[in-house]
């Protein structure tokens, strides 16, 4: 925090303008940044974990028709990178805590295992393109969306590489086109209600999305 | 101005802005508050005189916020001030950030802990210790930093009368020997005016009075001013009882040979035991609680009347007020409603609905953001009525009518998580009358309250016994009983279970298996070895022969292969789940199996779903493996150390990792306190999704709190922020032996060979072929 800048009243550290700095300031990370995060991201392992052993096991069964239909419900496995995102409003606030959520889901015990840290590179980093286009200055119901749209493209793509190499390319489009839907929905437009509930709570009051 | 070694306590009205100069002083504010604070502060605490329209802030002639000296800030929530699961560690944790040579750290450790009178083993968890034990530890993690200024933030508003005597010993344990400057912030005054010499009390204009505390707190006029604000004064005379209470009053409820266990059935067997009371069958003994804690208790509730449930820390108070409140069911005994409380209903209080519940029994916890359920004051007050069934006129006149009664009219559209801590407190005691309910309950309403909340909660609760309620209170606050007229009740711990305070059984950290005992971080190479070739590879023979190797290293980690995968069942079943979809949609090749419609299974495609089974199971095992023989910390040390991950990020991983597992464990008591305001009753699909996701919003919400205070005492123990995190030092040593290189050769001969093997057998298959 304040500790790293100079003191002396009126000007910035390096006798930068005080304006500038706080620009940088308002990208740099804090401990608060950090731990916040963090936690965010367990939340996040603890709902994926249960995605992927509660629930992917009802709607998979539910879908053994039709599996492509399965991607209707990778939003939840997207959640942490738009709610990191959305909530801490840094560089690399949404693919850290999409990857970090991963790592807590892979160690929890999965049936992905440890692949999960690469779904949470690839996924990660669809939410974090959409933040970083805005500079990490908008956090609105579009971007919010949008951010969950190219996280579920990103990420059913990479599933279908890694998981369902064995569908034909027609059935690989269309759970990719139905992820990409659920990605908009469950971790956008949710999670960015929930962000407003949050805020509503003042707990966020110490980040750059509660002020 | 504050001289070296002086010993000050800071008392004033609440949010005059106490803590915030304790963070400001401790240089864990941000610039921009630092400034705001300055303006209100500069005049009276800077010893150079105020330069410019703001003041400064200096520590040892230094601004605050350059941190050029240690200061060392305690918080009042213990579970805030503490950061890592060891206890050990976690005393380490300001060393270290502060760049002591390792070798000196654990020195220190013990020294410290010694200091505070905390006797426990280092790799003690630090969950497992009682709120007045934490709040030590958090003191003995600051004292380690040896600090020259010492700053407590109401260390003690959170205890019980035990703790805040052991904690307020320690603190003059470690004055005495450091000869720190302490400045401590209490509204209690007594537990610290023998060991202060001067009280600085703060007013919204500035320092309002500053003299030793025989002067400040002598003069009878001041003595009134500072009461009024929220101030106790120290000897004030006991309150005298505002009620009397009958003693005769109509017996509302009766609990006869009660036994009380925190050891719940599961919800399975609750719904059983709630449906067989319902229809007034007896319970069978399996569907009671665990074994009990205290000694059977006999008592009746009576309208108009006060009781208090007293007893030492652990030793069931607070499980007996939930068990009277239908709230969890006995271990033995029984609770019986009396027909003036239970009405049209069965007698039995754990069997009653949500609607039931909250026009008999209200309780309240204590902690308030457990049992808030909606968005607004208003509508947090309409809950209760709303569930009871009431016609829109009468839940609107009681709101407006309680706002006024708990001085919250001005706040009635506001969020109650913004409220103050008083404010909560009112409030949560108001949502529970407002459904009229005939017994209130509620545990350890007083603690850690100013002086006018406390009379203010007395006052609510006072009333409501002169309508001829019954109150019933979980408290160590004798004047909260004397001025209820309460009747008091004390706890006995049941002759078989040990004291709280007995050491517990010493951890099996150090030891445990082969595999616990081997290297954090090359456990995770092997995970990792192991999950390359399965992820390159889609064959079955890879997969089994490495799966078969795992099972054989569970074996090892002194776990039963097939115990495990039974207890794992549902990432067995999602394994088998993601081969059936593949059996279904891979190219059909072979002869067809099964044909029905659209579905066709032919031999090819069934093997491809087997082979992708198999790859699930044997994916999934590297994961769980390190997560049950690896402690987070070890491997985070690795991470940082080893392999040169940025160490603030490690560090807050793992300390984001330890405070969810802690809010996990709260879960259950928020079921419970949520079911205490009428809500997870229903067996609506809507209903039952709406309030998981009120749980666990709940549990987000403080969880988030956790985190921004933790982050505080984090800064304030130097962390990345004192010296740059890569020039920190690590206080546990890494030990990589011939052991650990056996595992790792081990695990690649088995990454390496499996593929090879199944090549030889002509079934090696890449992924992607």
């Amino acid at each position: 925090m304040t500790s790293t800048t100079s003191h002396s009243p009126g000007t910035g550290s390096n006798g930068s303008p005080r304006g500038a700095t706080r620009t940088g300031a308002a990208l740099r990370w804090r401990v608060v940044d950090l731990v916040v995060l963090a936690v965010l991201a367990a939340a996040g392992g603890v709902i994926f974990w249960a995605w992927s052993n509660l629930i992917y096991p009802v709607i998979t069964g539910a879908s053994v028709a039709y599996p492509p239909a399965a991607g209707l419900m990778l939003g939840g496995w997207l959640v942490a990178g738009t709610l990191g995102g959305l909530i801490i409003r840094k560089p690399g606030a949404a693919l850290l805590c999409e990857l970090l959520a991963a790592i807590f889901e892979g160690v929890m015990g999965t049936h992905f295992g440890l692949t999960v840290v690469i779904s949470g590179i690839v996924q990660g980093l669809g939410a974090e393109l959409v933040f970083a286009a805005v500079r990490y200055r908008r956090a609105g119901l579009g971007v919010a969306a949008a951010a969950g749209a190219l996280s579920g493209l990103f990420g059913s793509i990479s599933e279908c590489l890694l998981y369902y190499y064995e569908w034909p390319v027609a059935h690989q489009g269309v759970y990719v086109a139905l992820a990409t839907l659920s990605g908009a929905v469950i971790a956008g437009v949710a999670m960015w209600l929930l962000v407003r509930a949050l805020r509503g709570t003042g707990v966020l009051s110490a980040l750059a999305s509660g002020r | 101005m504050i001289r070296p070694g002086e010993k000050v306590l800071l008392v004033g009205p609440s949010g005059v802005g106490k803590s915030t100069l304790l963070h400001a002083l401790a240089g864990v504010l941000e610039r921009r508050e630092t400034d705001e604070l300055e303006v209100q502060q500069g005049a009276s605490d800077a010893p150079g005189g105020p330069e410019g329209p703001l003041g400064e802030l200096l520590v040892d002639g230094a601004p605050a916020a350059d941190r050029a000296t240690v200061t060392g800030l305690l918080q009042q929530d213990p579970e805030s001030g503490i950061v890592l699961a060891r206890v050990g560690d976690d005393v380490a944790f300001g060393p270290e950030n502060l760049a002591v040579p390792s070798e000196q750290i654990w020195p220190r450790v013990t020294e410290t802990l010694d200091a505070v009178g905390l006797a426990v083993e280092l790799d003690r968890d630090t969950e497992a210790l009682s709120g007045g034990q934490q709040q030590r530890l958090a003191l003995a993690g600051v004292t380690a930093m040896r600090p020259r200024l010492l700053l407590l933030d109401e260390p003690t508003a959170n205890l019980d009368p035990e703790g805040v005597r052991t904690v307020r010993d320690a603190v003059e344990a470690v004055a005495v020997q450091t000869g720190a400057t302490l400045i401590v912030v209490e509204h209690r005054t007594e537990v610290w005016t023998d060991l202060v010499e001067r009280v600085v009390v703060l007013g919204a204009g500035g320092v309002e009075h500053d003299g030793t505390p025989g002067q400040v707190f002598g003069d009878p006029a001041r003595r009134r001013v500072l009461l009024e604000r929220g101030v106790w004064v120290p000897d004030a005379p006991a309150p005298e009882p505002v009620v009397s209470p009958a003693t005769d009053g109509e017996p509302l409820l009766r609990a006869v040979g009660l036994e009380v266990s925190r050891d719940q059935p599961g919800s399975r067997a609750l719904a059983g035991r709630r449906r067989l009371a319902r229809r007034g069958r007896p319970v069978p003994e399996h569907l009671n609680a665990g074994t009990p804690a205290a000694r059977p208790v006999d008592l009746t509730v009576r309208r108009g009347s006060a009781t208090a449930v007293t007893g030492n820390n652990g030793v069931g108070k607070s499980t007996l007020a939930l068990t009277l409140a239908g709230l969890l069911v006995p271990a033995g005994g029984t609770v019986e409603a009396q027909p003036a409380l239970a009405g049209d209903t069965v007698a039995d209080p754990s069997a009653w609905t949500g609607r039931e519940l909250v026009t008999r029994v209200g309780t309240v916890f204590q902690e308030p953001e457990h049992q808030f359920l909606t968005q607004s004051v208003r509508a947090e007050l309409a809950e209760g009525p709303r569930r009871a069934g009431w016609s829109q006129d009468r839940i609107d006149s009681t709101v407006e009518e309680l706002l006024q009664r708990l001085e919250l009219t001005d706040l009635a559209e506001a969020n109650p998580f913004t409220l103050s801590g008083g404010q909560k407190r009112r409030l949560s005691v108001g949502t529970v009358m407002a459904a009229a309910p005939d017994i209130l309950v509620l545990d350890e309403p007083t603690f850690g309250q100013d002086s006018r909340t406390w009379w203010s909660v007395v006052d609510l609760l006072a009333d409501q016994v002169r309508a001829g309620r019954a109150v019933v209170v979980v408290t160590h606050d004798r004047d909260l009983i004397r001025a209820l007229g309460a009747r008091e009740i004390e706890l006995h711990a049941a002759p078989s279970v040990e004291q709280p305070d007995a050491p517990a059984p010493l951890t099996t950290r150090g030891g445990g298996s082969w595999l616990e005992r081997r290297d954090a971080l090359t456990k995770l190479a092997c995970a990792v070895a192991l999950t390359v070739p399965l992820i390159l590879s889609a064959d079955p023979i890879t997969s089994g022969l490495i799966l078969l190797g795992e099972l054989a290293a569970l074996s090892l980690a002194g776990q039963r292969p097939l115990r495990l995968l039974l207890a794992a069942w549902p990432l067995v079943l999602a394994a088998l789940l993601s081969g059936w979809g593949t059996a279904l949609l891979a190219e059909d090749s072979g002869p067809p199996l099964v044909s029905v419609g659209p579905l066709t299974l032919t031999q090819g495609s069934v093997a491809a779903g087997a082979a992708i089974s198999l790859r699930g199971l044997a994916l999934a095992l590297p994961g769980l493996m390190l997560l049950l023989t690896t402690d987070p910390t070890d491997l985070a040390d690795g991470l940082a150390r080893t392999l040169r991950l940025p160490a603030r990020f490690v560090i807050a991983a793992l300390v984001g990792l330890r405070l969810m597992s802690v809010m996990i464990k709260q879960w259950q008591v928020l079921v419970t306190a949520r079911r205490a305001r009428g809500a997870g009753a229903s067996r609506n699909p809507g209903t039952v999704l709406a309030e998981w996701g009120g749980r666990a919003f709940g549990l987000l919400v403080q969880a988030l709190r956790r985190a921004t205070r933790l982050a505080v005492t984090m800064e304030a123990r130097g962390f990345g922020s004192v010296v740059e995190a890569r020039d920190r030092t690590w206080a546990r040593p890494i030990r990589r032996g011939a052991a650990d290189a056996l595992l790792l050769v081990i695990t690649l001969a088995l990454a390496v060979g499996a593929p090879i093997a199944s090549h030889v057998a002509g079934a090696q298959r890449f992924i992607w072929q």
